[in-house]
């Protein structure tokens, strides 16, 4: 081979394969999983003659879950919270390579090393399948370890799913994980305040989407596969993948803010480029020869996302334009700019946006535009597991301003009382809501005692609550008194 | 000299209240090494970061040999090389790899590209560091490989912040040689230390500044003389110090006595020639005030901390 081969690779990409490969932690973590992997798949082939089915795909779902959707992803992020933070892009922005150049070149780093990961994994997987042709598969249901949460429900079953059905969730796994790195990398930039009610936001939207998910598995006895892969074929097919490609390009251009200069920061054209693509959305639309509702959502996602762009232009800083004149939303009034507050914002237009989507997406089991669409329904309230979701996510931050007693002294403060502030619009403004939903928006604790009253639907989710109310509380008590 | 490489005019930069820069201009030819002299925030680095366009100034203009870097930052940057006061080490990386991907950037490859990296890496006396990990290094060789970074794509006009901070007096001396030779490449030097004996010896002309603001410039003959009028001395007292001093306080003659730590006492003669110096010397005497008295030169320290007592 060509010793100067990787002359024809972007500098970036090779500068950050290098460093992951010199990295023995990351390194040795990819090895473990991938010997687990082929240890329990060999295992249950080794076992065939006594069991009637193979075993060992949640296992290989669970690594690849964990390889896939977060130690690659997490590596991806922290080269650029790396070069953030050593002042690298301080030095890349002198160099003749564009900011898109090395923001694009790190993430394609990240998706050659998933590639070569789900490479191995994808070896594993046709090893098994040429080992076994004819052996029906069975994987254990992802969430059937939480089913002991709800009565009646088995700790443990199984569902038969065919090797097709294994080899699309594993590709979309990939996908999701080529995604996900764009995420971290995009979260780069921000501070850790912000970066922490942001992975707060996802996991939140993450739970949100589990129990939805267990919710519909116990209802209707559907593996997750069958779920996904429902209702996806030509058309639909094509505006998901839109929508990834849309998502995708609007990450990387926020990312891409760290290693932009400021000029390029404080310039109109940063901003209208990185709203580019929502204006070809919109085209496309408008090009079409026959009004499609896939292209209505995909349109009206499109301004959605570019909405989310509007917002993060106005109240993240990035690292090379620490709060400049130039860049603040002229839109936002100095006396505005309180402390917390724009990551508040940030935050709720992110959880309530995803979380609403998420939660209506499972039910309708459509595209992600039509979530977003559909939204605003008063559906997200049934169960007020959101509310929950988003009272413990509180307490954590709360808790966790208490014991570094490292941040802003009122941010926290100005993020519970906008979070109250909604819960308490959401009660008034949700059609059909009961005096106790609104009750319970209001007061947190409401619901817990109205259920502890009447001994109805006590649950474990209940205890849960009231303890994440009581840490709230109890949070809020102790700043107001250190204030 | 030739014509300006760099034209900086009424460069301002706050953060909220703090008026990092607050208007400055100041001009700088090709091949000239200047020093940036200033307390600790008196808005030097924020200069620099300006300059090298890593920062956006709220107003004022930077035209580097006629091109304005405001507009067009991408055209000046190939040329200018800028080294900040600290290089922080990257994880996994090591001297080769880290220059290496510079080179890169600058778009050489194949054996260009090799033989860029080794003349920086010789260059900067670090060649054989090459397969160690940077967070390994040493202070010294740290500085060494911003260095090496820096000249990376031969920049014509070089930024360095504190190039010398937290040196020890024989890596201190080897920066020294390294930027002598620089200076001999004929590139563009701006460099700003707080060791200012170390910059009288490489820079050829200094900028002093105060609360964001340029207070003087020039060479450093011309800030020495240009500082205050008079001719300065040292003077051995007899006995104890204070009538010495009571009486220079009187005198019209003498201004800005200042007791040394040797016992001796710096002062200021204001008398304008040599024959009425040598009068002012020949009082001191008939009072028996004085056994020895010497002509000296103020130094550079002493002309800016005079120069920051007059400003404030």
């Amino acid at each position: 081979m060509n010793k100067y081969f990787s002359d024809y690779l972007p500098p970036a990409l090779v500068r950050d394969f290098r460093r992951s490969l010199r990295s023995r932690g990351y390194v040795l973590m990819l090895l473990i999983a991938v010997l687990v992997a082929v240890w329990v798949q060999y295992d249950a082939i080794a076992q065939l003659p006594e069991s009637k089915s193979m075993g060992g795909g949640t296992t290989l779902t669970m690594i690849g879950v964990f390889l896939f959707w977060c130690i690659i992803p997490h590596r991806a992020g922290r080269a650029v919270l790396a070069d953030c933070r050593v002042k690298s892009a301080n030095y890349m922005m002198l160099t003749p390579l564009s900011s898109r150049h090395i923001v694009w070149s790190t993430w394609f780093s990240a998706v050659v090393q998933l590639l070569i990961v789900g490479g191995i994994g994808a070896l594993i997987l046709w090893w098994r399948q040429v080992a076994t042709p004819d052996m029906p598969l069975t994987e254990a249901s992802l969430f059937s370890l939480t089913g002991s949460l709800f009565p009646g429900v088995p700790f443990f079953s199984w569902q038969p799913v065919t090797f097709t059905q294994v080899w699309v969730i594993y590709a979309l796994m990939l996908g999701v994980g080529a995604l996900l790195c764009a995420v971290f990398m995009s979260l780069a930039q921000m501070s850790t305040f912000t970066r922490l009610i942001v992975i707060c936001a996802m996991a939140t939207v993450a739970l949100s989407w589990g129990m939805a998910q267990i919710t519909t598995i116990l209802d209707s006895g559907r593996s997750p596969a069958d779920i996904l892969l429902a209702g996806v074929s030509g058309i639909s097919l094509w505006c998901r993948l839109a929508d990834a490609a849309l998502v995708l390009w609007v990450l990387l251009e926020l990312a891409r803010r760290s290693y932009a200069s400021p000029a390029e920061n404080c310039s109109w054209g940063l901003r209208l480029w990185a709203l580019a693509p929502m204006v070809l959305v919109a085209a496309l639309h408008y090009a079409a020869p026959e009004e499609s509702e896939l292209m209505t959502e995909q349109l009206e996602f499109s301004v959605a996302m570019g909405l989310v762009i509007c917002l993060c232009d106005a109240l993240l800083p990035t690292y090379s334009l620490p709060g400049h004149g130039r860049r603040t939303w002229p839109l936002l009034p100095s006396y505005l700019q309180t402390p917390g507050l724009g990551q508040a914002a940030f935050f709720l237009v992110l959880v309530l946006a995803a979380n609403w989507g998420v939660h209506v997406w499972q039910m309708q089991e459509s595209s992600v535009p039509y979530l977003l669409n559909k939204g605003l329904s008063a559906e997200w309230m049934d169960g007020l597991h959101s509310l929950r979701l988003l009272y413990a996510l509180l307490c954590a931050l709360l808790l966790t301003d208490l014991l570094c007693g490292s941040m802003n002294a009122n941010r926290p403060t100005v993020f519970a009382v906008l979070l109250l502030g909604l819960d308490i619009v959401a009660g008034f403004v949700a059609p059909g809501a009961t005096q106790d939903v609104y009750l319970s928006s209001v007061i947190p604790c409401s619901e817990v005692l109205l259920q502890i009253k009447t001994a109805e639907q006590l649950t474990v989710c209940s205890a849960v609550s009231a303890a994440c109310c009581l840490l709230m509380l109890a949070g809020l008590i102790f700043r107001g008194r250190r204030s | 000299m030739s014509e300006p490489i760099l034209k900086v005019t009424d460069l301002v930069r706050h953060f909220s209240a703090v008026k990092a820069v607050d208007g400055i201009s100041f001009e700088l030819k090709a091949g000239q090494s200047v020093g940036l002299i200033g307390a600790n925030g008196s808005g030097k680095t924020t200069t620099m970061r300006l300059l090298t366009t890593l920062d956006l100034p709220d107003s004022g203009s930077i035209e580097f040999e006629g091109i304005d870097a405001l507009a067009y930052p991408e055209k000046v940057r190939a040329r200018i090389g800028w080294m900040p006061d600290e290089l922080v080490p990257v994880e996994h990386t090591t001297v080769s790899d880290y220059i290496d991907f510079f080179a890169r950037a600058y778009g050489l490859t194949g054996s260009k590209r090799v033989a860029e990296v080794k003349r920086v890496l010789v260059f900067c006396g670090i060649e054989e560091l090459s397969k160690r990990y940077i967070n390994k290094l040493s202070k010294g060789q740290t500085q060494r490989l911003s260095l090496a970074r820096t000249l990376i794509g031969n920049p014509d006009f070089l930024v360095m912040d504190e190039p010398a901070a937290g040196l020890d007096p024989q890596a201190r001396l080897e920066f020294k040689q390294l930027v002598r030779a620089l200076q001999q490449q004929g590139k563009t030097l701006l460099i700003s230390s707080h060791i200012l004996s170390e910059l009288a010896e490489m820079c050829d002309s200094m900028i002093f500044m105060d609360k964001g603001h340029v207070i003087r410039r020039g060479s450093q003959e011309e800030l020495v003389a240009g500082d205050e009028p008079g001719t300065l001395y040292s003077l051995r007292c007899v006995g104890d110090s204070a009538p010495l001093l009571a009486y220079l306080a009187m005198s019209k003659d003498w201004r800005g006595a200042v007791c040394q730590a040797d016992g001796s006492v710096l002062v200021t003669c204001l008398a304008p020639d040599d024959e009425a110096r040598a009068g002012a010397l020949r009082a001191l005497c008939a009072e028996n005030l004085i056994w020895e008295a010497s002509c000296r030169r103020r130094n550079l320290e002493e002309t800016f901390v005079n120069i920051l007592q007059e400003q404030r």
